[in-house]
């Protein structure tokens, strides 16, 4: 490759660090903390061996070997051996999602906003960006491994050593280097920000699931996932290097590769080509309400996958109940100690508080659009035909809330279809359906919110979002911590019962849904009377 | 000495041809119009120029180098503002353009200071709050700034007000004296006209005219208006003569540059008492090659 292909690159390396900066620190920063709170917390949820030994005997049945891997050093369970059976493979997909949320910005976003263009006029190499953009990559997940080492060796506990830690440290950070240069390669196919994405995500967890399939029946394919050559380092017991070469080789490969694409291919082009479909409106995209439900519609399907995966996920580990709960103290915690329930239908009842605020995420977020879209300024357009203020946010409640219920539907459907192929006693969907469905309240007071933020503060819209969090946090986490009742109640979560455990409080839920409207009507009313932003 | 020179051009995108065999020059210290209706393949003749696109077949060089094998050697000399100016919403318009200027490694901080002022911009907002104008002047200040031998501007003052353009088209003069060559691509006529000593016309990926507004003259109409004290007969019998209107001895109509000195002998024998004639613009010029 000619030299001048590369021409200004620390100019254009500085640049991309001098706009993006405080991201990469954030994003450095979560990783490395994450670490850093869940290590301690675990040292003392699981202090001995016989703690862990017990949890080893729940990681040893097939489902959990799909997620989190076999585990090396189990003969000998220290802490350190335990703690990279539980997070070391996670913290890696973690790191491949960062590397997958930063990567395709730098290199189609700014040229699909044709921002790239007028530095391409200047003189800049036609490579220099991509490599600056791996070299930023590069620094950030060196920085990323410098702290993640410090931090952990300065938590100073006994079994997490100094060799283990640094093996620990570096083959995250090489992880993460890899799955930004596979963006990097696949940036240089597709033309749009959006569809290097998509792809990206597509390979990390087609990836994920060629390992969680490999380990269970075929060598090959496990070897062939850079999950496995992340794992094999096998931290804390073993601190083996070769595997993290491979990562390091394919790294280099896929690098050259991107290089060698964005020398011969022309701007705004890709391998792939976008296609060029005929053009025809469908006749229910032109009212108000069909228009609003095309905007959503990926977005709502994806999560309605999401949701069945989710409800699925959690169905699937119903079958050792029993023996997941004795060895998890954090769940076990949660359950009360003597009921006539079954266990599974207590526990049903945590997971299903789980899966109903989930729920709630998609049907926001089609809500928060009416406020979203008038941030963008693409209201205007819409407000300048004869359509209502009133039509669009309606329109935009009714398909939140069917949103809303669909998810609320396929995550017990993912659930019941699950639990029932493990369990020999299962439970009916009837009762998980019922289970979830206590959640619609909830679910309208969060829009009614929503609608009411939008008439009054529509640039505050991620209040919402606040309240979810917060509505998250004290319910479940809450329940571990032993948060008392009063600070449950602060959100409506903290008033849907536990079905079938639980009577089921009519009057409660009706007035929540009633308040709910309330707040949406004269966010309504708000709404329709305010200026445009 | 051509600064500028296509030589046939051509480039295709899947099924569509966006460049059919093109061919331009441009000479040292010209200034070139280039003008065309949306789609007809301004903007891809200007990217292959800035060798961000790669021809089909042809070659295209810029200071006599090619334009995709020593993109960045070319780059070195010239200027450019795209049509649709994007830029980083986090940095300030200042931040921007002192970044383009170390890229291209001089810096004239005097020069930016006055542009600052003459277009009026505030480089020390960020982009986000600037309105369409106000990033397209970003990339002028840029552009100006900057000491280049070619300067190519893409629709340059589609998005500011006439008294910005008007400064536009000082900056553009001065760069003319200074014997800098200059590529405009443009659909606002005037512009055209007033600035450029060479133009072409791009439809539909071909250039089916080049040359002066003189030469273009020959091919141009012009807009007749005369009274006479005896009716005019049998003027549609005229060669070069269109859409006659008679009001009473009032007659109006269309008349081919070229045929100007036949018909006034042929119109004086009905004794003329009053004569008018509006002068042939671009704009007639250009209609004619796309009405359908």
């Amino acid at each position: 490759m000619r030299k001048q292909y590369f021409y200004n690159v620390w100019k254009m390396t500085k640049f991309i660090f001098k706009r993006d900066k405080i991201r990469l620190l954030i994003w450095v920063l979560t990783l490395v903390l994450f670490d850093m709170m869940v290590l301690p917390s675990m040292n003392t949820m699981y202090p001995d061996q016989a703690a862990r030994d017990s949890f080893r005997l729940v990681l040893e049945n097939p489902a959990m070997i799909a997620m989190f891997g076999k585990g090396y050093g189990l003969e000998n369970y220290t802490f350190g051996a335990f703690y990279a059976h539980m997070m070391y493979l996670w913290l890696g997909l973690f790191n491949g999602v960062m590397a997958i949320m930063i990567v395709p910005k730098y290199l189609r976003g700014d040229e699909e906003e044709g921002r790239y263009e007028m530095i391409r006029s200047l003189p800049v190499g036609r490579n220099s960006n991509l490599l600056a953009s791996m070299i930023v990559i590069i620094i950030t997940f060196t920085s990323f491994i410098i702290f993640k080492f410090l931090s952990l060796i300065v938590l100073g506990i006994e079994t997490i050593d100094f060799a283990g830690t640094l093996n620990y440290s570096i083959g995250l950070g090489l992880i993460g280097i890899l799955f930004a240069m596979i963006v990097a390669a696949i940036s240089q196919m597709y033309q749009s920000n959006r569809t290097v994405m998509g792809v990206s995500f597509f390979v990390f967890l087609g990836l994920y699931i060629m390992f969680s399939i490999g380990i269970l029946s075929s060598k090959v394919l496990l070897w062939l996932s850079p999950f496995q050559w992340l794992l094999h380092s096998q931290p804390f017991v073993n601190n083996i290097y070769w595997p993290l070469m491979i990562i390091i080789l394919v790294s280099i490969v896929l690098a050259i590769l991107a290089l060698y694409l964005s020398s011969k291919r022309d701007l705004d082009a890709g391998l792939f080509k976008q296609k060029t479909k005929a053009h025809k409106t469908k006749e229910y995209i032109k009212r108000p309400f069909g228009f609003a439900l095309r905007l959503n519609k990926t977005m709502i399907i994806g999560w309605l996958v999401a949701c069945l995966i989710l409800g699925a996920s959690y169905g699937s580990i119903f079958g050792d109940l029993e023996s997941f709960l004795a060895g998890n103290e954090m769940l076990a915690n949660i359950l009360p100690p003597d009921s006539e329930y079954p266990a599974a239908v207590i526990f049903m009842g945590v997971i299903v508080m789980v899966m109903g605020i989930s729920s709630t995420i998609p049907a926001v977020l089609v809500m928060n659009k009416v406020a979203t879209e008038e941030k963008k300024g693409r209201m205007e357009i819409i407000f300048s035909h004869p359509v209502s203020k009133k039509e669009i946010a309606c329109s935009y409640f009714k398909i939140a809330l069917i949103t809303g219920i669909l998810a609320m539907f396929v995550s017990a459907l993912g659930l019941y279809l699950a639990s029932s192929t493990v369990m020999d006693d299962n439970i009916a969907f009837s009762i998980m359906l019922k289970a979830i469905m206590v959640y619609i309240p909830s679910l309208i007071l969060l829009l009614g919110l929503s609608l009411l933020l939008t008439g009054l503060i529509p640039t505050k819209i991620w209040i919402v979002w606040l309240y979810i969090g917060l509505g998250f946090f004290v319910v479940y986490i809450g329940q571990i911590l032993g948060l008392s009742e009063t600070i449950t109640k602060l959100t409506p979560f903290g008033y849907a019962p536990q079905i079938p455990v639980d009577e089921m409080n009519w009057i409660t839920q009706i007035i929540i849904t009633f308040v709910g409207l309330v707040l949406g009507y004269l966010g309504l009313i708000k709404y329709q009377k305010r200026n445009s932003l | 000495m051509n600064i500028i020179e296509l030589n046939n051009v051509t480039k295709t995108f899947g099924k569509v041809t966006a460049l059919d065999n093109i061919s331009l020059n441009v000479e040292k210290g010209k200034v070139y119009g280039f003008i065309g209706p949306n789609g007809a393949g301004k903007t891809t003749t200007i990217r292959i120029m800035l060798g961000i696109l790669k021809p089909d077949k042809g070659e295209a060089k810029l200071l006599n180098k090619d334009t995709w094998i020593d993109a960045v050697d070319i780059h070195k000399h010239i200027a450019y503002v795209p049509g649709e100016v994007s830029l980083w919403p986090n940095l300030t318009g200042g931040e921007v353009v002192d970044f383009f200027s170390k890229l291209k490694g001089n810096s004239n901080k005097e020069k930016k200071e006055e542009l600052y002022s003459k277009f009026d911009l505030d480089p020390s907002k960020k982009c986000r709050t600037y309105s369409k104008g106000n990033r397209q002047k970003v990339a002028l200040v840029a552009a100006l700034a900057s000491d280049a031998e070619i300067y190519i501007f893409d629709e340059p003052t589609s998005g500011l007000d006439p008294l910005m353009e008007k400064v536009f088209q000082e900056y553009v003069y001065e760069l003319k004296k200074q014997n800098k060559t200059i590529f405009l691509s443009s659909h606002i006529l005037s512009e055209v006209e007033k600035l450029c000593d060479v133009i072409s016309i791009i439809r539909e990926g071909k250039i089916v005219e080049t040359g002066s507004l003189n030469d273009f003259r020959h091919l141009t109409r012009s807009q007749i208006t005369v009274e006479t004290k005896d009716e005019i007969k049998d003027l549609h019998l005229q060669k070069g003569v269109y859409d006659i209107e008679t009001v009473g001895l009032k007659t109006t109509f269309q008349l081919d540059s070229y045929k100007f000195g036949n018909i006034i002998k042929f119109i004086s024998k009905y004794d003329i008492t009053k004569l008018e004639s509006a002068p042939p613009t671009l704009e007639d010029l250009f209609m004619r090659h796309y009405e359908k």
